[in-house]
């Protein structure tokens, strides 16, 4: 290898002017230029990411079926993190609203129901929202925490009067009805922003790991400063 | 020779017919795409075939409130950027695996090929969770390197430039070997330049897959700034969404420069011959 | 075969090489593929906890269920069928269509890229075509016949009508690779073969067909594959409620079903994997007719 070295540069040094210098390296080792090139940009890329970017949510939440404007950036996420007082420095607050699809429907292939699936065995996802026929109907795959779970003690005291049941397809889990759902129909999700035609549900992702935060989520819905 | 030339006539004759027809069963869904685009939704979702054509004239007006109401260039952008980077990527590693696999020897290669192989026996969909949440974790949501993340490597592409390696002929190397080459100048030099033209098919296939696929764009890019064409104009659109017309015009805008491509690609595959030809 | 020599400072040297040019494809696979392979693995031995609760250990369970299926081998069945159409008619159309642009006739780039535009086309607009083609009231298929057909919902012809989309649309991914591989064809031997007086058809068989059998046998290999992991053809052109879908379905459809509609993933992995191993047996075999059938220069 070294030779081979010596001997290039012996080769390079002996063609005349510099575009031919260049011309005679570009048409011999584009590719290594290239792919070296490409390397050090992901890997300095991948570093960079991995320490400056904010990996992590406060909060995410995905408005499943609805046009209105409710994403990053919107009245309403403005107002949560008002009302919370996040501080995004340290971590995101997302609100997801492209996102289509309807479990009663069928959902083979729907890449938005298979992003929802990642996002929910992921962890990401705290909450999503849907009309609530449609809401327990995914509540039967498993997917919605179980909100008789310890998890879900204060949402319970607070808002189990708006409890939506269904029955699990598992039913070594249980045959009995299962709370999956939270009715928000009266809340300013519909009276304000219009968000679906005749009904309301919140569900909350099975793996996540901020139910404080949806439970804030529901405060907010329902606080005096956000009517 | 009378007979020979109009034998070669009749020949060519069927050729054509055959080309011909073929064309028109391959264009059928690309013409459909484009009529659709024309039509009023009213006449779009009527299946009577005697609608093919728009009826209420042609409505060129869809284009441009498609063109308008999406912000194709920052699309066209990020899109161009996940298929060089996932070309580049592709082709590079594929190659240089590929002559390994190929051409020579060493302990444990039918074992690693083994897993080449396996890696293509398994449906995608399950590496989609644990590549996402490798994403995550390393803060590459919403960023082109995380849509060209699983385009690293590719087992397909490996395969095919093995396949390629295998067919060249074997003196050629040995006049290099002798000639005092090292292993990495052979290949560099000699080997590559020869499987140009499987380079080319891998080049082509990579930017399609990348193209086409919707999932893991959706899936890592959220947002409407850094998602590719096909996430994002479903993402806009909607996958309930019945305004075919609209859904066509921007499909169809979206192919453009798919095919721009494909014929940047194909003139390469028409050069392949010229330098190759004459060589072997 | 188990001669235990050491390796000379030649074979060495090649190996050292070899490892370097393997290393960033086996990596990658290993970080992308084989980790979430091995966890799938790892599921099919449990059972999915829902509603936020852990999996559980179930040991065999799952394949029990899973072998015990009727529906298991119909879906295997139905797979098997669907890859005995695609593979060979997508293989032989796209090898002659390949051959005819080869010509140097005028037009070819034409009818290469129309050739290429099935492949790029929105598979919304693809799923149009074909339901309007195979409407049973409407479709264009029946009115050119006057027949009344039901080429998607009649359980016995539904899924020659899948297969018959899935040969359209890989006719010209099968293309492009023969196209390539024809461009590795000496074009000396063409030369010969003509001054011999040789026909194209007897070119064809004698010259193309064992020089291009490489090319040959990586697509059939990888479309076999390809077609035993069919899925979305699957949902394209067939409603959730067709009465067909029984004998259409394929495996990868049916594991999707268990895995991502359903949540159970244990079942859905232990499905998958008895599809991987089907396919490797396939694969061991034709692995071992390739000396056979494959000629290398």
């Amino acid at each position: 290898m070294k030779e081979y070295l010596k001997k290039e540069r012996d080769k390079i040094s002996r063609i005349d002017g510099w575009s031919a210098k260049t011309e005679y390296i570009w048409q011999y080792y584009k590719l290594w230029i290239i792919g070296i090139a490409v390397l050090i940009f992901f890997s300095v890329f991948a570093i960079r990411q991995y320490f400056f970017q904010v990996n992590e949510n406060w909060f995410y939440i995905t408005f499943t079926n609805t046009y209105a404007e409710v994403g990053d950036g919107s009245d309403l996420w403005k107002g949560y993190v008002e009302y919370t007082g996040y501080d995004l420095k340290e971590k995101n607050v997302v609100f997801n609203n492209s996102s289509y699809f309807d479990y009663k429907e069928g959902v083979t292939g729907n890449s938005y129901f298979q992003a929802f699936v990642a996002y929910t065995e992921g962890g990401t996802l705290d909450a999503i929202t849907m009309e609530t026929d449609s809401l327990t109907a995914l509540g039967e795959s498993g997917r919605l925490i179980d909100l008789n779970s310890e998890e879900c003690a204060s949402i319970r005291e607070k808002y189990g009067d708006r409890f939506l049941y269904c029955i699990p397809l598992d039913t070594e889990y249980s045959t009995e009805p299962v709370p999956v759902g939270i009715d928000i129909s009266d809340s300013i999700l519909m009276t304000r922003y219009h968000m679906y035609n005749n009904s309301c549900g919140l569900g909350i992702g099975a793996k996540s790991g901020d139910i404080d935060a949806v439970e804030a989520f529901l405060d907010y819905l329902y606080s005096e400063d956000a009517r | 020779m009378e007979s020979a030339r109009t034998r070669a006539l009749i020949s060519k004759i069927i050729i054509y017919v055959i080309l011909i027809i073929m064309a028109f069963i391959m264009i059928v869904p690309f013409a459909w795409m484009i009529l659709t685009a024309l039509k009023t939704n009213q006449e779009a979702i009527s299946v009577d075939p005697f609608y093919i054509l728009p009826q209420s004239g042609w409505h060129w007006e869809t284009f441009t409130t498609v063109w308008k109401s999406y912000n194709f260039l920052v699309l066209y952008k990020n899109t161009l950027l996940m298929i060089f980077f996932r070309v580049v990527c592709a082709c590079l590693t594929a190659t240089m695996a590929g002559y390994a696999f190929g051409r020579l020897r060493f302990p444990g290669k039918k074992f690693l090929f083994s897993l080449v192989l396996i890696q293509m026996m398994i449906p995608s969909t399950i590496f989609i969770i644990p590549q996402y949440l490798m994403v995550s974790k390393l803060g590459w949501l919403n960023t082109c390197a995380g849509l060209v993340f699983p385009g690293l490597v590719t087992a397909f592409g490996t395969y095919l430039l093995k396949t390629g390696y295998q067919g060249l002929p074997k003196d050629l190397e040995e006049a290099a070997s002798i000639d005092g080459c090292n292993i990495g100048m052979r290949f560099l030099m000699i080997m590559m330049p020869l499987t140009r033209s499987s380079m080319v098919s891998l080049g082509i296939f990579t930017a399609l897959f990348a193209f086409k696929d919707l999932m893991w764009p959706m899936i890592v890019c959220t947002s409407v700034e850094t998602t590719t064409l096909a996430a994002g104009l479903a993402k806009a659109v909607g996958q309930y969404s019945t305004k075919f017309p609209e859904q066509m015009a921007a499909a169809v805008l979206a192919v453009i420069p798919m095919i721009v491509i494909y014929l940047i690609f194909q003139k390469q595959f028409v050069e392949g011959i010229a330098t190759s030809g004459g060589k072997l | 075969m188990k001669q235990k020599r050491k390796m000379t400072a030649a074979a060495k040297n090649e190996a050292l090489w070899s490892y370097l040019f393997v290393a960033p494809t086996i990596i990658g696979l290993i970080i992308l593929n084989f980790y979430p392979a091995i966890n799938t693995v790892y599921q099919s031995f449990c059972k999915t906890g829902d509603f936020g609760k852990g999996n559980t250990f179930v040991g065999l369970a799952n394949y029990q269920t899973v072998v015990s299926a009727a529906e298991t081998w119909q879906s295997l069945w139905n797979t098997v069928k669907y890859a005995l159409i695609e593979v060979p008619f997508g293989v032989v159309i796209a090898l002659v269509l390949a051959v005819f642009l080869k010509n140097k006739l005028k037009g070819t780039s034409v009818f290469r890229t129309i050739f290429f535009l099935p492949m790029v086309c929105a598979p919304a607009a693809v799923a149009m075509v074909w339901r309007w083609l195979y409407n049973q009231q409407f479709g264009l298929i029946n009115n050119i016949f006057h027949t009344k057909v039901a080429w998607i919902s009649d359980p016995k012809i539904a899924w020659i009508s899948v297969a018959v989309i899935g040969v359209w649309s890989i006719i010209g991914y099968n293309m492009v690779l023969f196209i390539s591989g024809l461009q590795e064809i000496p074009g000396d031997y063409y030369e010969a073969a003509e001054i011999d007086g040789a026909t194209g058809i007897r070119q064809f068989f004698n010259i193309t067909v064992p020089l291009l059998s490489p090319t040959t046998f990586f697509i059939v290999q990888t479309r076999v594959i390809g077609a035993l992991t069919i899925f979305d053809l699957m949902f394209m052109v067939m409603d959730r409620t067709n009465v067909a879908l029984n004998k259409v379905q394929s495996v990868v459809y049916l594991f999707y079903q268990y895995t991502f509609t359903q949540g159970n993933k244990g079942y859905g992995a232990a499905l998958v994997m008895v599809l991987v191993l089907f396919i490797m047996l396939v694969t061991v075999i034709m692995q071992a007719c390739e000396k056979k059938f494959v000629f290398y220069n």
